[in-house]
């Protein structure tokens, strides 16, 4: 019998749908870790697997905690690179299992909130360096394997540890704990994203304000959509944070709290005109476009002087496409081949 | 002048990268987001990345084509040359100085 006939039973869509929607909600869980499930499973990986006497489990509830409790422990480079190793050849090996791309495939959707802002400078960074938001995919992969066709079982009780708790840290006779979330909540496409408050808590009360997996002030959370008007949006320096308070607030509505006029429009963009309390005119460029994510648009600050554009000022600096190209950095006889 | 876009991030075709542009090691991120850690990248192709000391940035792919790839923007084939790489820029209307000082680079 082919091995690909062999695990027909158990690859067929709802099972695989079971699957992912099992991880698809440990990704987004905030039911409080059992701890003291956890702490076994710790306990039993350390010496069944590592061949070692189990750690010291000190739990914490956010990385700020964390912090503090790991002053002073060295850090257990071992077996941080002995238990990554254990799951990669793992992988590695089922990838060509018959079982894997119609597994992959189920899988493909599957992300983590967190690990999608993984930037060194992301309040996340430290729990994303370990923890089931790392590999979320290639562990929800390793489970299907692990638990219902019963291949690599030694993995088992780490696997209950990933996907039980949010991070950890390794320490040499130590390991620290990071517990779940209190609030983490997404968009469809797995984003950390609220309107109306907290996207992301910790449960010592550590929260993120994100708008579509853009981490944003808390004031622009809070604000009803009439109290943000075009003026704050012009005055955000960071175009990622314009971009999410458009969104919120949409663009028609902010267009009505100024006055403004249609200097010229080109491709679907225009260049605008506001009138702003204490600096008179102000132009913009508003710019749509459709990216992977979907539709967007935003407005660009441009000058409104040909004095202030600089060395290479547009020809003419009423014409939508030509200040469009200046933003660009773009010469007169530079030629668009590629625009995403 | 061949111009590819992506994002904020154009790549501008140029002649030949300035004798005095130093290789930069790692990863062939040409630039990344603050807030989302997005970032366009070579992902495929042999390609090098080179800055000058007033950080302007040139890319030179070796391949056929280098795939310029963002978490969020469509991929762009970039074909064998040498490459200027620009931010989009926009005007910062709170500074007083109402000159070049007045511009800045569109940070994301």
């Amino acid at each position: 019998m082919s091995q690909t006939k062999k695990y027909r039973g158990m690859l067929t869509s709802s099972a695989l749908g079971e699957h992912r929607d099992r991880w698809e909600r440990i990704a987004l869980s905030t039911n409080p870790a059992n701890r003291s499930e956890i702490e076994s499973n710790v306990g039993e990986f350390y010496r069944d697997t590592l061949k070692c006497d189990p750690p010291k489990c000190v739990w914490v509830d956010s990385p700020r905690q964390a912090n503090r409790a790991r002053k002073g422990l060295a850090y257990d480079w071992d077996a941080g690179k002995i238990i990554d190793n254990r799951l990669n050849d793992a992988s590695v090996k089922l990838q060509t299992h018959a079982a894997a791309r119609l597994l992959g495939r189920a899988l493909a959707e599957v992300h983590h909130p967190l690990y999608s802002d993984r930037r060194s400078r992301s309040p996340f960074w430290d729990v994303t360096q370990y923890g089931v938001n790392r590999h979320l995919r290639s562990y929800a992969f390793l489970d299907f394997f692990v638990t219902k066709i019963g291949l690599f079982k030694s993995l088992k009780p780490w696997l209950t540890v990933l996907s039980g708790c949010g991070g950890f840290w390794f320490h040499k006779g130590t390991i620290v704990l990071l517990d779940t979330p209190e609030i983490l909540r997404a968009d469809d496409q797995h984003r950390l994203h609220c309107e109306g408050g907290p996207a992301f808590r910790y449960r010592d009360g550590l929260e993120y304000y994100f708008l579509h997996g853009i981490k944003v002030p808390r004031k622009y959370v809070f604000a009803e959509t009439n109290e943000i008007g075009m003026t704050e949006v012009l005055q955000e320096r960071n175009a990622e944070v314009r971009l999410a308070l458009i969104s919120k607030v949409g663009f028609s509505r902010l267009l009505g709290t100024v006055r403004h006029w249609t200097i010229s429009e080109a491709h679907g963009n225009s260049l605008i005109e506001f009138r702003i309390k204490g600096v008179q005119f102000l132009r913009a460029l508003h710019v749509r476009w459709q990216d992977k994510t979907g539709q967007k648009e935003t407005v660009i600050p441009v000058p409104s002087r040909r004095s202030e554009f600089g060395a290479d000022c547009p020809e003419d600096i009423d014409d939508c496409e030509q200040v469009r190209r200046w933003t660009l950095g773009w010469p007169k006889e530079a030629m668009a081949v590629v625009e995403t | 002048m061949k111009a590819y876009r992506q994002g904020d991030v154009s790549i501008m075709a140029v002649n030949r990268v300035p004798k005095q542009a130093r290789k930069v090691r790692g990863e062939l991120v040409l630039a990344r987001g603050e807030v989302t850690g997005h970032a366009h990248r070579i992902v495929e192709g042999q390609a090098f990345l080179y800055r000058l000391a007033t950080g302007i940035l040139y890319l030179r792919v070796l391949s056929e084509f280098a795939k310029l790839y963002h978490e969020e923007h469509g991929d762009i084939l970039l074909p064998k040359g040498e490459y200027e790489i620009r931010r989009q820029r926009e005007f910062d209307w709170r500074k007083t100085g109402r000159d070049e000082g007045g511009l800045r680079y569109v940070t994301d």
